[in-house]
């Protein structure tokens, strides 16, 4: 809730009985990790709707770097369950269809244990190319640990032992793990500053949810957990300084408006839909369109189907049914919302990713392979507008590190 | 809070048959009523004691060599038996012991026990009666 | 993969609409690496878009799905349906925990425990964190790292007759969690704690049912931790009788 510029609050649903309800505040700190669930592959559980991008990027705030979409190597077909490195990283072995350890064409010097983005490209021309298995969840490679033995995966590797027996029934002693690349972590988000501050007083964000930049274009292993603790205590800290200057919103002030608003909305035209097209067709559609058109390898025309796709689902979301009416714990009403706000954060990442025409980091165009520091060593900045999102631009800030050629 | 009253939830209760829900729930159920058999045997026994201690030691055993008591003991030892081995089979469950890289299983604790018993009781006949 | 049918039959409770619970039934289609709650999903994306459950990470971490499969406590996310091939699948909510709406049961008395236990390290003084970590060696660690994998699940209160005959019973999950924390070499919270699980409804209202170690999906024996918090209690009372005088 916005009032002159400023924060003040949030409007929020008390799922056990639907009510709709006003939490006033000082501040407002976003913490609601990232989007995964705009994909059809995703690492990312079911609550990983981009909630949090969607409510700052509808009050003002623009979404920084949205084209960076990390891409995981080793993730379950179906399920989208992660394989963590640690498999790799003990040993393992990325094997295509004719059991060749087809890296060597791509890594030679890094095998198994090179960057995730390579990696992910790597299977996705090994699948192109027909050199990958074919599943009743499309194609996938194999991740081969029975060379490892069983005390290594036993003591080691627990977790992946556990996962491959009891959601695929496979013992990863003596089976390969059949594994695909799928979405695993946003480097974009709400644009904020070092403290967490997102530019609009009163609001500010920490996490996956927000952009502070520090992961680039291209996170690095176990780097998102160090981010939470270090950003979350200086937004905490940021938030509690800026609350203890300011006054209290006052009840009765004009953002309540916003709450029947919200709530008109919600009954009057979400709930009033006898007929039409189920949300979960919009969802699924929405996954596999990101995912065939905006996904690792992309190019002008992928791109620009992306955008269109994104745009028609919103159009069929407004004409939706939610058949559950019920006001208490209304699970399908809460699903209805949350692809609201899925396919506005959706939207950010064709529009950034067609105007940036190089590749980068997690950033991968078939049509401009090359890295363009001339041109595009800069944050793409998605602002909300009643039409497509405007994309502009902002320096980076380079401080220690000088952006290198990759080798490897 | 107030507002959950409009839509009330649904309790439910615990049904006198939950026991025979599964084999688990039933052994244990089994366990706990075994201990009545125990508790029973055992004033049967003091009381016998007690003709020993007020009369004689013929009076004592003239007193369990009645049917209905020789038959109460033999059922009594049944159950004393099981109540006895399900809390071998726990004791293992609860201290299991660490040898090299694994732990001792539950039954292998029963199993050590029982043959413990076997010699302690012998022993104790021995002692008492053989010797 | 051949594609069968599963016949699964959920508990539907609508507090607007029902007044009393009733069994749903619907048809599946599956494959065979598919679990019952990718069968509920599948009901909810294309037949049903009203029935109503909990769930999130797919993966046996974020301990939101669990639900009675054929009577018994287990985690929707773990659980095939080709295990009950030729079968109708029964679902209905975890029992002994109130239901607010079809699979949904009310959390907040879990919830209440979680807390009571303080689930936390707690020191006498903190150090400020340039003094280093507070280090712990591996065998230190292995004290209490199995309850450290409670996911919060609450099947081991659906297992649990003593808990459904006395809700205030402290239960398996908290009382395992509080025995985490007592067992960990950094915490200096054993004075805080102790009363809380030796109190009349903590560790020694259980009677060794054990039900609790069997369907936890995590590998914790709860029951385990019941039974050693009581033998720190004893021996700490004991020792308390013995030398009166903080003799610890």
């Amino acid at each position: 809730m916005v009032d002159d510029g400023r924060v003040e609050g949030v409007t929020a649903i008390e799922v056990r009985t639907g009510e709709l309800v006003t939490i006033l505040g000082k501040a407002v700190i976003i913490a609601t990790g990232g989007c995964g669930r705009i994909f059809q592959f995703t690492t990312n559980g079911w609550i990983k709707t981009g909630d949090g991008m969607a409510l700052a990027y509808r009050a003002g705030v623009p979404l920084k770097d949205m084209e960076m979409v990390q891409y995981h190597p080793t993730l379950l077909p179906n399920t989208g369950i992660l394989i963590t490195e640690a498999a790799r990283g003990e040993g393992g072995h990325l094997l295509n269809k004719d059991g060749e350890r087809f890296l060597k064409r791509y890594v030679p010097n890094k095998m198994e244990l090179g960057p995730r983005d390579i990696l992910s490209r790597a299977e996705m021309s090994e699948i192109n190319a027909g050199r990958g298995f074919e599943g009743p969840y499309g194609s996938y490679v194999n991740l081969d640990l029975t060379h490892l033995g069983k005390i290594t995966i036993e003591d080691k590797l627990p977790f992946v032992k556990e996962l491959a027996e009891k959601y695929l029934g496979i013992d990863p002693e003596h089976e390969p793990i059949p594994v695909r690349p799928g979405q695993h972590y946003m480097m974009g988000g709400v644009h904020t500053d070092m403290h967490g501050f997102t530019g609009m007083p009163g609001l500010y964000a920490a996490g996956e949810v927000a952009c502070v930049s520090m992961n680039g274009a291209n996170r690095l292993g176990s780097n998102s957990l160090t981010e939470c603790l270090v950003f979350g205590a200086a937004a905490g800290r940021a938030a509690a300084r800026y609350a203890v200057k300011m006054e209290s919103p006052s009840f009765g002030n004009p953002v309540q408006g916003e709450v029947m608003m919200e709530e008109k909305r919600i009954f009057d035209q979400i709930l009033k839909h006898e007929q039409g097209e189920r949300i979960s067709s919009v969802r699924t559609e929405m996954q596999n369109g990101m995912e065939k058109h905006v996904g690792i390898y992309r190019d002008e025309n992928s791109l620009k189907e992306g955008c269109r796709i994104i745009g028609d689902l919103k159009t069929r979301l407004s004409n939706a049914i939610v058949e559950d009416k019920d006001h208490v714990y209304n699970t399908e009403l809460v699903a209805a919302l949350e692809l609201d706000f899925m396919l506005d954060v959706a939207e950010t990442i064709p529009y950034s990713a067609i105007q940036r025409r190089e590749s980068r980091g997690a950033h991968y165009r078939t049509d401009y392979t090359k890295r363009d520091d001339a041109n595009f060593l800069t944050h793409s900045m998605a602002h909300k507008t009643p039409g497509p999102p405007r994309i502009d631009y902002s320096p980076v800030t380079i401080t220690r590190w000088k952006p290198e050629e990759r080798v490897y | 809070m107030e507002d959950n009253k409009r839509y009330p939830e649904l309790r439910r209760r615990l049904s006198p048959g939950w026991w025979t829900a599964n084999r688990h729930y039933t052994m244990y159920m089994v366990r706990e009523w075994t201990s009545l058999f125990v508790a029973l045997y055992s004033l049967i026994f003091i009381y016998g004691l007690s003709l020993w201690a007020m009369g004689s030691r013929a009076d004592f055993l003239n007193f369990l060599k009645n049917p209905a008591i020789v038959g109460f003991s033999l059922i009594a030892l049944v159950f004393t038996m099981y109540h006895a081995a399900t809390w071998f089979y726990l004791l293992g469950a609860v201290a299991p012991v660490k040898i090299g890289r694994s732990r001792t299983k539950p039954w292998q604790a029963l199993v050590l026990n029982l043959i413990l018993l076997v010699i302690i009781s012998y022993l104790a006949i021995w002692l008492l009666v053989l010797r | 993969m051949s594609q069968d049918i599963a016949t699964i039959r959920v508990t539907r409770y609508r507090p607007e609409k029902d007044a009393k619970p009733f069994f749903q039934e619907y048809k599946v289609p599956y494959r065979h690496d598919m679990v019952v709650l990718d069968a509920l999903n599948y009901i909810k994306a294309e037949i049903d878009g009203s029935l109503t459950y909990r769930w999130s990470c797919r993966m046996g971490v974020c301990g939101s799905c669990g639900a009675n499969i054929d009577g018994e406590p287990k985690l929707t996310c773990a659980s095939f349906l080709h295990e009950f091939k030729g079968r109708t699948i029964t679902v209905e909510p975890m029992t002994h925990f109130p239901v607010i709406k079809d699979l949904v049961v009310d959390m907040q008395d879990f919830m209440e425990k979680l807390v009571k236990i303080k689930p936390w390290i707690i020191r006498e003084k903190e150090t400020p964190p340039e003094q280093g970590e507070y280090k712990q060696s591996a065998k230190e660690l292995e004290r209490y790292s199995q309850f450290s994998s409670c996911i919060n699940c609450m099947l081991c209160y659906a297992a649990c007759p003593i808990y459904g005959l006395n809700e205030k019973f402290l239960g398996p999950a908290a009382t395992a969690l509080a025995y985490r924390y007592i067992e960990d070499s950094r915490d200096q919270g054993k004075e805080v704690r102790f009363p809380i699980v030796h109190e009349m409804e903590g560790a020694w209202e259980c009677t060794l049912v054990g039900e609790c170690s069997v369907v936890c999906p995590k590998g914790v024996d709860p029951m385990l931790a019941i039974q050693k918090t009581k033998i720190l209690g004893a021996t700490n009372a004991i020792k308390s009788l013995l030398m009166p005088r903080g003799g610890r």
